[in-house]
């Protein structure tokens, strides 16, 4: 048995590790493939691009089932330490996973996806014409955020307007420290979102609309309607998959080309480079920085012996790094021949949301590039207290030539819907 | 290369597909995605290309991050 060599330095959730997680995941690459933390009840760390791509595909031998206190076991799910919330189907093993997996994979298809690139133009659009003429906004508060958080309300089919409960409880529930005040507020304010959440379940049982809520409500699984705790848990794991991970790409995305304005009228003027581009952001930044199993049998990874019982970290950081599979990794090149990071997970659990994710990033950054050809990063950028899970930035303040608003004259709509309705009829 | 005799290029699309859908990005047309997302060829066996869809084929196996797409170009010999 090979001895448990604890990683010390390593902290994912720390603060030293939210100033430079690039820095930590190329050093995870360094010695010994799979390591050891003490921390959190104690896990191994799984770096290497293959030796990732071998856990996420072997679903029986590394569990994604998380259990919670009244049900007895010790299944702790896909995040280090376990999150407090149920999601579903993310922490559920086949043949449930496929069952409930199966609901969502049509709303977020890639013909779907591609439908909804209008709307998320124009959500764009409603965002950007808040702050155009005044010359200044937080890239992220204003734009980087609303947009993804808008997109999913319409796709689960809550009222628009709601977005900034949902888009700032997910963004401080991902970006807090486990044991934090700021985390159990951000799960308070979470859960009270989710309580709206099931008012429009109810409602939606009684009158169905054409979105996902309403699909829920009367879908069935093995023969039987869903639960309410599990349709809850369904949308919260939409939700919480589609507010965050997107803006931050796209917060990270914007700063990048603060720093090479040069690129900017090639990746307007191009799509599939625009495509490009994000892949490589989605490489280098990895907005889902890792995941985590559970071993059901003892199994060998990189040549390590991982017990039954144990817990594994999918660092997916560390595998869009691994020169073994990225030709100088630590470069950003748009033009890379290949690019298959790790950063939408490999497997069964591969992101439902990765096509809707790349649409909502070529549009608003289309958007962006367009109305705001030469915004600037000014003041400080702020990332996450933590990016154990989430890499994260909270605020990119910019300013920019004031420009008019697109949309008629007026204030922008306060209610969204009504934007969308016009939209759909013009 | 392919096209000079009346063989063929075959494209299979292995049951590892997540539904990623980079090759419908990639080629549409070749590669259409199915209801839930998944390639249509999806454990579907091997299926010919024609010689002007060989560049497609080889470029959808380069970018499938499951590697479920293999190209088999026909032996130039």
């Amino acid at each position: 048995v090979t001895p448990k060599c604890p990683v010390d330095w390593f902290d994912h959730h720390s603060a030293e590790h939210a100033a430079d997680p690039g820095a930590a995941a190329a050093q995870m690459l360094q010695g010994p493939p799979v390591k050891w933390s003490d921390r959190y009840g104690g896990f191994w760390i799984v770096s290497r691009y293959a030796d990732v791509v071998r856990v996420a595909r072997d679903d029986a031998s590394f569990s994604s089932r998380q259990d919670f206190p009244d049900e007895g076991v010790s299944f702790t799910g896909v995040t280090i330490p376990g999150g407090s919330a149920r999601t579903i189907p993310i922490s559920l093993d086949p043949p449930a996973f496929f069952a409930f997996r199966r609901l969502l994979n049509p709303v977020m298809s890639p013909q779907e996806s591609r439908k909804l690139a209008p709307m998320i133009a124009a959500y764009a659009d409603w965002c950007i014409d808040r702050v155009i003429e005044s010359g200044s906004a937080d890239l992220v508060a204003d734009i980087a955020s609303p947009v993804p958080a808008i997109t999913t309300l319409r796709l689960l089919g809550l009222p628009l307007d709601a977005w900034k409960i949902y888009a700032d409880a997910f963004h401080n529930s991902a970006a807090s420290r486990p044991g934090s005040p700021e985390l159990a507020q951000a799960d308070a304010d979470a859960a009270r979102g989710m309580d709206l959440v099931m008012d429009m379940v109810r409602r939606r049982r009684a009158e169905p609309k054409d979105d996902l809520i309403s699909k829920l409500a009367r879908a069935l699984v093995d023969g039987r309607p869903l639960t309410d705790d599990e349709i809850r848990s369904v949308c919260y794991l939409v939700l919480g998959g589609g507010v965050d991970t997107t803006t931050a790409l796209i917060a990270h995305s914007l700063q990048y080309l603060d720093e090479h304005r040069d690129l900017r009228p090639g990746l307007l003027a191009d799509p599939g480079k625009l495509h490009a581009f994000g892949e490589e952001m989605l490489r280098v930044h990895t907005p889902t920085q890792a995941l985590a199993r559970t071993a059901t049998i003892d199994v060998e990874v990189g040549g390590q012996l991982i017990r039954a019982g144990d817990r594994v970290m999918l660092f997916w950081a560390a595998a869009n790094r691994d020169p073994e599979e990225f030709d100088d990794p630590e470069t950003v090149r748009i033009e890379r021949h290949t690019n298959r990071h790790a950063s939408f997970g490999f497997g069964i659990h591969r992101c439902v949301g990765s096509t809707l994710a790349r649409t909502e990033f070529a549009e608003v950054l289309s958007r962006i590039l367009t109305r705001m050809p030469d915004y600037e990063l000014v003041g400080t950028v702020v990332r996450y207290d933590s990016v154990g899970t989430i890499n994260g930035l909270h605020r990119l303040p910019a300013r920019f030539t004031p420009r008019t608003r697109s949309g008629p004259g007026g204030p922008p709509p306060a209610d969204l819907t009504s934007l969308e309705e016009g939209k759909a009829a013009s | 290369m392919s096209g000079q005799s009346g063989e063929q290029d075959f494209v299979a699309v292995e049951e590892t597909c997540s539904g990623h859908a980079l090759c419908w990005m990639e080629a549409p047309a070749l590669f259409p995605a199915d209801e839930q997302g998944y390639n249509a060829l999806r454990g579907k066996g091997p299926v010919q290309v024609s010689a002007d869809k060989a560049g497609d084929a080889m470029r959808g196996a380069e970018v499938c991050p499951e590697r479920a797409i293999i190209f088999h170009r026909r032996d130039p010999e």
